[in-house]
């Protein structure tokens, strides 16, 4: 099982640990609620070490990327990010990808729902990834995630002034420590999100630097936990949460992923003759009042006598008080404002709704 | 199912499908209606749209639906469901 380099730092902070696909992952402090309001009010730090991380040249590099993900890596200009995903032969999603166009290279981040060995295996043995100069750099870099509506001013803290010019999916280089880390501007809570690659020989200090930073603005170090419901209630596509259990891009409503005019990626046949053949379901927001008890993924869903669909994801939304989930419902009844019922046909009365429910604070923040 | 959901998605329906037939025309999206689901962020994230391309969005809905939004009013532009929401109460047209 692969463990994280700043493990000693997270247990310092009150982080416990748990397995996901081969990764032993930071989970949670316990208090996720703190967690939450920390990223959604002031700032979180967690550590997304656990993203697969490779390098590939970017002459050699191009024909494989385009080859193997959906996105279209050609037009992806030098500082710029492309969020993209990699299926399987079935065209299943099995990672969810920031690819980086960093000077002579390309850098792609992969978020998977399999382990480590099992994406080298699918990009070294099955496509001859070295062949193109593909090398696997996980184990080189440490990658801390700065999330929150007040995360610039702690990036800002940290790499200086010019943090703040960064656009979002872009990659810059800056300094720390008379090192060079990489900061691209991503995130998937809705907020304001800084992924900072830096080497391990610095990852200490780095990590030591940027938890003091977001502390002095009232926020704290997080686990991955927290993450499932920022991402749910910010409504970013997640993975590990309604990737694993419906996989199907389209269902996911993940087509703004893919490079629609030139699809000849890994799974592409399947998924273009499922696009031609037009999509029968979708997934919607849900809201459920708290008097309906805890819900769990797999929950059917009624319109009156009538099974629909299903829950697929369900948590508890800190901002909204109510339970927030996906479902998965036939296209035809897959629109906001609609009420059905959870469990049974006499079950709870529960109504989709428009996502993402609230805007978050960073759509309205002024940065200096 | 019953009139008033009907009448409901009715509604819903013919105004996405507006929204998306115009954005895909006038943003030269790549993208079929069918493509853009409903929830993805317009703005930055998902779709990747920029700030001019959102003022190309507000003149849509003010030329297709004789709805304004105002400056600086964001809340309505996070996703082509929120601009429904927000096309549907201007418009009083959900009772």
């Amino acid at each position: 099982m692969r463990e994280m380099f700043l493990k000693d730092k997270l247990i310092a902070n009150g982080i416990s640990f748990k397995e996901r696909y081969g990764i032993n992952i930071p989970d949670s402090s316990g208090n996720i609620e703190t967690e939450y309001n920390s990223v959604r009010n002031a700032a979180g730090l967690t550590d997304f070490s656990f993203v697969q991380k490779y390098s590939i040249p970017e002459q050699e590099g191009l024909d494989f990327l385009n080859n193997i993900f959906a996105g279209n890596v050609e037009n992806l200009r030098f500082g710029r990010v492309l969020h993209t995903f990699l299926a399987d032969e079935n065209g299943d999603i099995v990672s969810d990808c920031y690819i980086a166009n960093n000077d002579e290279e390309f850098l792609i981040l992969c978020e998977s729902v399999t382990d480590d060995s099992t994406l080298d295996k699918i990009l070294f043995e099955k496509n001859n990834g070295a062949d193109y100069g593909l090398k696997n750099i996980t184990d080189d870099y440490v990658m801390l995630s700065i999330d929150g509506c007040n995360a610039w001013k702690a990036a800002k803290a940290i790499f200086g002034v010019n943090i703040l010019g960064l656009p979002y999916l872009s990659i810059e280089e800056f300094e720390f420590d008379d090192t060079k880390v990489n900061v691209i501007r991503a995130g998937k809570t809705g907020e304001f999100g800084y992924y900072v690659l830096a080497e391990k020989r610095i990852a200490e200090k780095l990590f030591d630097t940027a938890s003091e930073k977001v502390k002095q603005i009232d926020g704290t170090v997080c686990g991955l936990e927290v993450h499932n419901t920022l991402r749910l209630d910010g409504r970013f596509f997640n993975i590990f949460s309604e990737g694993i259990a419906v996989k199907n891009p389209l269902y996911l409503g993940l087509q703004w992923m893919i490079d629609l005019e030139n699809m000849n990626f890994i799974g592409s046949e399947i998924i273009k003759n499922q696009r031609d053949e037009g999509v029968d379901k979708k997934i919607i927001g849900i809201v459920i009042e708290n008097n309906a008890g805890e819900v769990v993924p797999g929950e059917k869903i009624f319109d009156e006598n009538n099974e629909i669909g299903s829950i697929i994801s369900a948590k508890h939304s800190y901002v909204l008080d109510k339970t927030v989930a996906l479902a998965l419902l036939p296209f035809d009844l897959a629109y906001s404002g609609l009420n059905y019922f959870l469990g049974a046909a006499n079950g709870p009365q529960i109504q989709t709704i428009s996502m993402p429910p609230f805007s978050p604070k960073s759509l309205n923040m002024k940065i200096d | 199912m019953n009139v008033e959901r009907e009448e409901k998605i009715k509604t819903r329906k013919e105004i996405l499908q507006k929204l998306k037939e115009e954005m895909i025309k006038r943003l030269d999206l790549p993208y079929k209606p069918e493509d853009i689901h409903e929830d993805i962020s317009i703005l930055g994230a998902g779709m990747g749209l920029d700030s001019l391309d959102a003022i190309e969005i507000v003149m849509i809905v003010e030329s297709c639906f004789n709805v304004r939004i105002e400056d600086g009013n964001t809340a309505p532009l996070r996703s082509l469901n929120t601009i429904t929401d927000y096309i549907i109460a201007q418009k009083g047209v959900e009772k």
